[in-house]
């Protein structure tokens, strides 16, 4: 079995913000898909995209908490060898949480926003 | 029950503190039409809605909601990070730091602490439905853009502009489907 936590101190650090960016992304497929089913119950494709993303999304969630460290309140928190990772590790609103990772349409909001009367 | 993901629905990392900008985006957090009011009034409601798709979407808008309480708080956390007391007084973050200094509390831009006045939850599917379809009308016109407005810090912009896209049709959703298959009606 793979060592839990191999890059627990960001050695891979572009590597590992590039996952997290992509599991977030994922996230929110599945979030709004399951939104959506609420209302759509039988929806046959809406189930076959659910399905197909929560199937990305379990794998790569898996492969940032086997290399990085736990995501998931009920996933993989620490192990006898590196101690109880969950509390080891930033938090989500500090600083030194993985920042985002390589996509430069980040870099502008989404959407033109009305910028009249601001300074430029 | 609930299970805790140790990352934001939408990333955050605010370069430069802006105490202004953090009393002006408190209101999302606790204000009138903010995220913890949201929260509340979805996840209260749950319970007399006797039909599942509507409960199902209650329970999962509710908890997303609550992934939105989490990034208004990062924002408020970022933005007043290492402050001076000139920058403090400055910005009018004075009267608030007086009481909570930079912890983040639910309140309103004025000063309300966050209430349950602000919500309503009737025990009516219709009433609670269009309380519902009410709150998120809120979302364009009294939400993330009259606060987008006051900031130009690209990750306060982005993200708060991440929440006026979602406002989704749900609620418009399950009341027509409310009309059409309940009542047959509309």
């Amino acid at each position: 079995m793979k060592r839990f936590c191999d890059n627990c101190n960001g050695t891979d650090n572009r590597h590992r913000r590039n996952l997290l960016d992509r599991i977030s992304a994922i996230s929110f497929a599945v979030g709004e898909t399951t939104l959506y089913l609420d209302g759509h119950p039988n929806h046959r494709m809406a189930l076959a995209y659910y399905t197909k993303m929560k199937n990305e999304l379990d794998a790569l969630t898996g492969e940032y908490e086997m290399k990085y460290g736990p995501l998931s309140g009920l996933g993989i928190g620490g192990s006898e060898q590196q101690g109880w990772q969950w509390v080891k590790q930033p938090w989500p609103w500090e600083l030194n949480y993985p920042e985002g990772g390589d996509h430069p349409e980040l870099n502008d909001p989404p959407v033109k926003l009305d910028t009249r009367g601001e300074e430029e | 029950m609930w299970i805790y993901e140790k990352k934001l629905q939408y990333p955050i990392h605010i370069k430069k503190p802006n105490p202004m900008y953090a009393s002006i985006i408190i209101s999302q957090l606790g204000g009138p039409d903010g995220e913890l009011g949201a929260a509340t009034r979805y996840l209260s409601q749950r319970f007399s809605m006797p039909y599942n798709e509507v409960i199902g979407i209650l329970t999962d808008v509710g908890t997303e909601e609550l992934a939105h309480v989490e990034m208004i708080s990062t924002l408020l956390y970022q933005l007043t990070r290492d402050l001076t007391p000139e920058q403090i007084a400055k910005a009018g973050l004075d009267k608030y730091f007086v009481d909570h200094t930079t912890g983040v509390y639910p309140a309103s831009a004025a000063g309300t602490p966050f209430t349950t006045a602000y919500i309503g939850v009737k025990g009516d599917v219709l009433a609670d439905l269009n309380e519902d379809l009410a709150a998120d009308a809120t979302i364009p016109q009294a939400q993330p853009l009259s606060k987008i407005n006051f900031t130009d810090e690209k990750w306060v912009r982005t993200s708060l502009f991440l929440k006026y896209l979602k406002n989704r049709n749900e609620f418009e959703i399950v009341i027509t489907l409310y009309c059409n298959i309940i009542l047959r009606t509309c």
